[in-house]
């Protein structure tokens, strides 16, 4: 796929990640970015997952405004793609992928509990316990959502990658 | 039925179960004897309200429901998966967050027990309250 093409697929992809975003807003901590994202991991480049990445979460603070939370944004999301890509060897089947995401769901909260803990440990710390039951929420809800769409939109999405669209 | 149902009726179950024992757990939060808790607003450092309010609220969230229904004050809020954020509060007027020029809405207290323990106020909703709470609401530019 030459870079054009590339950079169009990509503005498309960072596009749909963006509206499925918005449309499960509504329901706190269930989302669909994740899921996309480690597919994504398994089927493209860095470089593209990176230019995904950074400007998905780039759009998600002009969205909602920079704050305090913006570096935790970038920062979590890019963990994901990272973590996804070097271990997509051993992410061989969906049950293993729903793990992966589950994890991730309920370390979620991580990154945006470290402004807290430079305020102090107690403060980090109550961040965390305060949002737990949600991280459970978003692990769970994750996990779910992976064993039910993760095999048909990974098929086709390396389709699609494979075959130079 | 397939291992992948399974695993997931199971990860419902268990979902639904946590949100259900969080949801009654929060219903009995606090207690809904007549309190006496203290109210300040303040809008870049200027003092728009002072006062102490009679109440049955057993959280910070219904008090502040409350208060606005009666026409206390002026209030504006989101539902997060935090619980309730604030996005402007007023007397008369309501005057809003603006994120644009990081002006947020905090609140403290200085003798709340959750407070005091956790070294930060929790979300409204998950605020217990007290008779003789007193409780800082502050529209504030934060850099």
């Amino acid at each position: 796929m030459n870079r054009v093409k590339s950079i169009v697929v990509d503005a498309l992809l960072i596009a749909i990640l963006i509206a499925l975003k918005e449309a499960l807003a509504f329901i706190p901590n269930v989302e669909v970015v994740t899921l996309l994202l480690i597919i994504f991991s398994m089927t493209m480049k860095l470089e593209d997952l990176s230019l995904i990445v950074f400007s998905f979460a780039t759009i998600q603070n002009l969205l909602y405004g920079f704050n305090i939370y913006s570096i935790s944004y970038y920062l979590t999301w890019f963990i994901i793609i990272f973590v996804t890509y070097y271990l997509k060897n051993i992410l061989t089947d969906e049950y293993r992928v729903a793990f992966i995401s589950l994890i991730f769901g309920l370390l979620f909260d991580i990154p945006f509990s470290i402004p807290y803990f430079l305020s102090g440990f107690s403060a980090g710390i109550a961040y965390l316990l305060s949002g737990f039951v949600f991280s459970i929420v978003h692990g769970i809800s994750n996990f779910i959502i992976v064993l039910i769409l993760y095999r048909p939109l990974y098929k086709s999405f390396k389709y699609f990658v494979d075959s130079g669209l | 039925m397939s291992k992948k149902i399974k695993y997931i009726l199971v990860a419902a179950i268990i979902m639904i179960s946590i949100l259900a024992i969080n949801y009654f757990r929060n219903e009995n939060l606090g207690d809904s004897s007549n309190k006496e808790i203290d109210i300040k607003i303040i809008i870049e450092d200027e003092n728009i309200l002072d006062e102490s309010f009679e109440t049955n609220a057993s959280t910070l969230e219904e008090l502040l429901l409350e208060l606005d229904e009666n026409d206390n004050i002026e209030l504006k809020y989101s539902n997060s998966e935090y619980g309730m954020y604030i996005q402007g509060m007023g007397v008369d007027e309501l005057f809003e967050e603006d994120t644009s020029q990081f002006k947020y809405w905090t609140y403290s207290s200085e003798n709340n027990k959750i407070c005091l323990e956790s070294g930060f106020c929790p979300a409204a909703s998950a605020l217990a309250i007290e008779d003789g709470d007193s409780f800082i609401f502050e529209l504030s530019k934060y850099e």
